[in-house]
């Protein structure tokens, strides 16, 4: 066994325990090692990350000018900028392909974002949006570490992705408090809805600074319009209630207050408090009873508030409360808030009585007249609440006191007395002069007054101030008023004075009517209607009378129309106006009448010569004058008689009439078949041609009127007529033109090559038809000369086959003359038959069998 | 002919954000990192017009204001940026003779209103 040698020797009385030099060793070349290690590892880290932010750095100079050039590029930009934009557009697309640029260009963005507000934010947005830097914060949403995820959520909240409304809501009950948070605020940011969203989710406390943030997004959201907060006051999370209850009270919502109410009875402080400071806000009357039922139960703060929102709601009938509360409760707060509130309700009801010097046994000054001070001595020493109730009666009495001191001048007694009158005149002295000299004076102001020659006022009344005393004023009346509608109460004397008065004197006193009987209202009603009616009346005369000359005629008089002094004295004023309104219309229509009139005489008659003559001929073919006549019979009056013949004119138009009459045919009559037939025929003459003429061929042999037979024969002729009668060909040219048949080899030519035309042509021996006889004429003048020559015999192979067809097939043509028939086949083209034919052969063999 | 603008604001993104719009809208713009860049540069020549951040390293934008007001004896038109909610500041660089004042976050296009404005009235 090798028995350690020591290296060194300590004392033996105290001493450490020995260690191995080499342990020793060890231990000093493992902690060396170990902080190299630490050294080189915090010199590798810190390089790191130093380079790291070089080049983040580095890489923002770069990036930050095209970030610009993105964000302030105009669409009518110049084409070197355009083309720039291009540029860089592609340059972007490949950077974004690595991760880390990536990465800076949100940093980038990011920080611009706080920097920069109005249209250049609102760009940065879509931009981020654009590069697809969003799709980054969504895969940060996956990750499992906290602050990632919280980073991710934050990145698309700042700019505003609304599509990340849908992931990050799912983190809103997240266990990891922060990520809930920044999911809270970013829900509540992202869309309008999400503070409903949230507060009908959230199953976690709500910090107040939290809520605080909360309320400053809403704030700030543009357009937002708040939900009726009161329906999350009944949910299960308290600290939703809370907020819920701010945010009533920030928003002003006081359509909650049975709820408002209910929850001061809550057993939470917090909520209590709030619902109490809402009720406050809101002036809940109805929760009075509710808060002084609440009062006793509560702690110290809530009684606070609870008498705070009492001094605010309460009323005198509160006080008895109050004074109870003054009275048992033990809390020195509660009982100083409860007093304040007393005095809240009623102004000066308690007053200071610690500290506050008694005024007993003080030395009056000589140069004062002493005055009893009694009553002060006893009131002192009175407990509080009696004392009040007395205070409240000098209150009143001082009053009193203050009306006898302004009625003061109206005692005869106090007139006599110079010195007295100064205390009205000079009251306004009073109120602002401090009276505190002054003794106390409670009974008998009016006997101390006229004692002591000065103005005895109490304490109080320094203190108020003089515009705030009742003034009671005399009454005053008009006289010219007293007989009619007024019945005066003031004295002789007064009536005598104001009779002094003139009229202009009291011009600026308003006329005051009281008590006018129903009868007098009617009265005074219709008299007022009568000259509101006769000054319409004169207006409507005066209008007409304008009218009238403006027309140049003298008006049209009735001289049997009563005078206005006639319509005042008439009994049936109203139906008066009413028939003048109508007579002045009815002349007004009369005036135009006539006026037209009187133009047309003026030229017939006054002619002396036969030129003017001549004109006047001319005026009266004139075609005005039907018009005239018209606009005379909307008149709706018979025409004027005058004393003149009638006019040529008119003698003439008769004769035109009667000749007109012997002209038209004499009425026939039909049976109703005769009539159907007629009616056909009148349709076939209107709308048919000679294609027609079978049919009335066949008409004719059904006919059994003479009239129907007639009518037939005329009608034939005139299709007959109309067929020798060929348009010529300048007039079909444009037809034939316009109505081309179209073929559909035509179109195929178009643009097949020459084998394929070739091949086709064969097909039209056998499927062509009238079309392709056109085509194939312009074929003939092909430039391409084997169709050219292949074009002439399928053209006459074509025609001999549609020729035999059409002897075959062609009914219409029994009807025709065999003389006519080849020309009029031609002409019949047109016909619903010849259509026929034009269908493709084969359907007509099909038909053939 | 362009007229001359000094920028000083420590942010490089935003500065080269706001330099790159003013050079876009007409002006000939000259950047600085930091008060003491720009005490150099005013050294050399007094631009058309200032603007300039209130917090910046060396020399902040009040002590700009007292330099070129006091020492430089000059009138051209300083526009300051401040953070929002830095009144008082405002207000002391208004005491000593800032025309004009824009508050972070700067809307760029207000900025551009703002600097025609100044020189127009200059």
């Amino acid at each position: 066994m090798k028995i350690p040698i020591l290296t060194y020797k300590s004392p033996v009385l105290l001493g450490a325990q020995k260690i191995h030099s080499d342990l020793l060793w060890d231990l000093s070349i493992l902690f060396t090692g170990l902080a190299i290690l630490y050294f080189a590892a915090v010199f590798f880290f810190r390089n790191r990350i130093s380079s790291k932010s070089e080049q983040v750095k580095q890489r923002k100079k770069e990036l930050s000018p095209m970030i610009s050039e993105f964000l302030f590029h105009e669409d009518d930009a110049p084409k070197e900028e355009k083309s720039n934009y291009i540029d860089l557009k592609i340059e972007i697309r490949q950077l974004l392909k690595s991760d880390f640029n990536r990465q800076v260009l949100s940093e980038i963005l990011l920080d611009l974002r706080k920097d920069v507000s109005g249209e250049a934010q609102k760009r940065l947005m879509k931009l981020y949006q654009d590069l697809g830097l969003h799709q980054d914060a969504f895969a940060k949403l996956r990750s499992w570490r906290w602050e990632v995820i919280s980073k991710g959520i934050s990145e698309l909240t700042q700019m505003q992705v609304e599509e990340s409304y849908s992931f990050i809501n799912k983190f809103i009950n997240d266990k990891r408090g922060t990520i809930r948070k920044q999911a809270e605020i970013a829900i509540v940011t992202l869309k309008k809805e999400g503070i409903d969203y949230f507060l009908d989710t959230t199953i976690y406390r709500i910090s107040e600074w939290q809520q605080l943030k909360l309320l400053d997004v809403l704030r700030n959201q543009e357009d937002f319009e708040p939900s009726r907060f009161k329906a999350w006051l009944t949910s299960n999370n308290r600290f939703v209630v809370l907020f819920a209850l701010r945010l009533i009270k920030y928003y002003n919502q006081n359509d909650a207050i049975p709820s408002l109410i209910e929850l001061i009875k809550h057993k939470n402080n917090q909520i209590k408090e709030e619902a109490i400071s809402c009720i406050k806000e809101f002036n809940v009357v109805e929760a009075l009873e509710t808060l002084k039922l609440v009062f006793w139960k509560s702690s110290v703060d809530i009684k606070i508030s609870i008498l705070g929102a009492i001094a605010v709601l309460g009323t005198k009938v509160d006080l008895e409360f109050l004074r109870l509360i003054e009275n048992k409760e033990s809390n020195f707060s509660v009982r100083s808030k409860a007093i304040s509130s007393i005095n809240a309700i009623v102004p000066g009801s308690i007053m200071p009585k610690k500290g506050v010097d008694q005024i007993i046994g003080n030395q009056i000054p000589e140069d004062i007249v002493q005055e009893p001070i009694s009553d002060t001595d006893e009131d002192m020493n009175e407990p509080s609440a009696t004392k009040t109730v007395l205070h409240s009666i000098d209150t009143l009495k001082t009053e009193q006191r203050v009306d006898k001191l302004i009625e003061a001048p109206k005692n005869e007694e106090m007139e006599e007395d110079n010195e007295k009158l100064n205390i009205k005149t000079n009251i306004d002295e009073i109120a602002s002069i401090s009276l505190d000299f002054l003794p106390i004076v409670i009974d008998e102001i009016e006997e101390k007054i006229l004692k002591t020659k000065s103005s005895s006022v109490t304490t109080e009344l320094n203190e108020k101030d003089i515009s705030e005393i009742t003034v009671v004023f005399e009454e005053v009346v008009a006289p010219f008023l007293e007989d009619s509608f007024l019945s005066f109460e003031n004295t002789n004397e007064e009536q005598s004075s104001l009779d002094e008065l003139s009229e202009g004197e009291i011009a600026f006193i308003p006329i005051v009517i009281e008590d006018v009987t129903d009868s007098e209202k009617e009265a005074l009603f219709h008299e007022e209607a009568l000259a509101n009616e006769q000054e319409i009346a004169l207006r409507l005369e005066e209008c007409i009378e304008e009218e009238i000359n403006m027309i140049g005629l003298e008006p049209y008089i009735d001289t049997d129309v009563e005078t206005f002094s006639q319509l005042h004295s008439s009994p049936f004023k109203e139906e008066w106006i009413v028939e003048k309104k109508q007579d002045l219309f009815n002349e007004t229509k009369e005036a135009e009448a006539l006026n037209l009139e009187v133009v047309y005489d003026e030229v017939k008659i006054d002619a002396p010569n036969k030129e003017e003559g001549s004109v006047s001929d001319q005026f009266l073919e004139f075609p005005f004058e039907e018009t005239f006549n018209e606009e005379y019979n909307e008149l709706d009056k018979p025409p004027l008689e005058t004393s003149e013949k009638p006019s040529k004119n008119v003698v003439d138009k008769n004769f035109e009439i009667e000749a007109i009459l012997q002209k038209l045919p004499e009425p026939k009559y039909y049976d109703g078949e005769t009539i159907m037939t007629m009616r056909l025929l009148d349709d076939i003459e209107a709308l048919g041609d000679q294609r027609e003429i079978p049919v009335l061929k066949e008409l004719l042999l059904e006919a059994k009127t003479t009239s129907i037979i007639d009518r037939i024969n005329e009608i034939m002729e005139a299709f007959a007529l109309e067929i020798p009668t060929q348009p010529s060909q300048k007039e079909i040219e444009p037809l034939s033109v316009e109505f081309k048949p179209f073929s559909v080899f035509e179109d195929l030519f178009r643009t097949c090559d020459t084998e394929a035309k070739l091949i086709l042509m064969d097909e039209i021996i056998d499927i062509g038809d009238e079309k392709e006889v056109e085509f194939l004429k312009s074929l003939l003048e092909d430039p391409e000369i084997r169709i050219r020559e292949k074009a002439e015999p399928i053209l006459e192979a074509l025609q001999n086959r549609l020729f035999h067809e059409s002897l075959l097939f062609e009914p219409s043509l029994a009807f025709i003359d065999d003389s006519r028939g080849q020309d009029i086949t031609e002409k019949y083209e047109d016909s619903f038959l010849s259509q026929l034919l034009s269908f493709p052969n084969k359907i007509i063999e099909k038909l053939n069998g | 002919m362009r007229k001359k603008l000094l920028l000083a604001e420590d942010d490089e993104l935003l500065a080269a954000l706001l330099s790159y719009r003013l050079e876009k809208g007409g002006y000939d713009v000259t950047l600085c990192q930091d008060g003491k860049q720009m005490k150099e540069h005013l050294t050399y020549g007094i631009p058309d017009i200032i603007v300039s951040d209130i917090m910046m390293p060396y020399f902040s934008g009040m002590e700009l204001i007292g330099f070129v007001r006091s020492e430089l004896k000059s009138n051209v038109p300083i526009i300051i940026i401040s953070s929002a909610g830095n009144e008082e500041n405002v207000l002391d660089a208004f005491e000593l003779g800032a025309n004009d004042f824009i508050s972070k976050p700067v809307s760029p296009s207000e900025l551009m209103v703002r600097v025609a404005r100044e020189l127009n009235k200059a």
